[in-house]
């Protein structure tokens, strides 16, 4: 991993057109910027994780329509 | 299994947790005995990936979320009457345990036959709404 550091109003620039900018550190919250193209898409990491977490929760099971059947007839 | 009404869609980006996946068939569920609004969403590459995913709005009348510029640039939106919106269930023992992810909503594009698994950065409906709401 590459390994920088910054000041508060530095940035760092990505390809060309994406920029990270340190808009301020206060304790051990650092509060970015990012300038980058709007077919970019950016997430916090975890929120990423959560969704793969969900979607593999999800296809675990191999539910026949048989399964949906009696899931919905006990409601 | 086919049937008439299974259609494919390509995920350029796979989804979160299958980003290798590219191509999905969404079918109709036979013989379910009554009219729910669910569908099954299977992998055409890997035989063991299949969701159940449901309809949101029926279970959710007010869920709602802006489109972003990337999702429509990524699949060419150019008219939303083509897009479908579905949310994979995650089925647990009972129903009343069962939920839907309505922070990662399926988008569909009917008029490019493209398809992405949205992610909200500020949903207030979360991965894990119950189906039987509270």
């Amino acid at each position: 991993m590459l390994v920088l550091s910054r000041r508060t109003g530095e940035s760092i620039v990505i390809d060309h057109n994406i920029e990270i900018v340190v808009v301020g550190v206060e304790g051990d919250q650092v509060r970015l910027g990012i300038r980058a193209p709007r077919e970019i898409d950016i997430y916090r990491k975890e929120i990423y994780e959560v969704i793969q977490e969900e979607n593999k929760k999800a296809a675990a099971g191999s539910v026949t329509a048989e399964d949906l059947k009696k899931l919905f007839k006990k409601n | 299994m086919t049937n008439d009404s299974a259609k494919k869609y390509v995920f350029d980006q796979g989804i979160p947790g299958f980003e290798h996946l590219r191509v999905f068939i969404f079918e109709d569920i036979e013989d379910i005995g009554e009219e729910l609004p669910l569908k099954v969403m299977r992998s055409e590459e890997d035989e063991h990936v299949s969701f159940i995913v449901a309809n949101p709005f029926i279970y959710y009348p007010e869920y709602e979320w802006d489109l972003s510029e990337s999702a429509k640039l990524e699949m060419e939106i150019e008219t939303e009457s083509e897009l479908e919106v579905w949310a994979i269930m995650t089925l647990r023992e009972s129903i009343q345990d069962s939920t839907i992810n309505l922070q990662a909503p399926v988008l569909l594009n009917n008029a490019n036959h493209r398809g992405r698994q949205l992610i909200l950065q500020n949903s207030p409906f979360g991965t894990r709404a119950p189906v039987i709401r509270p």
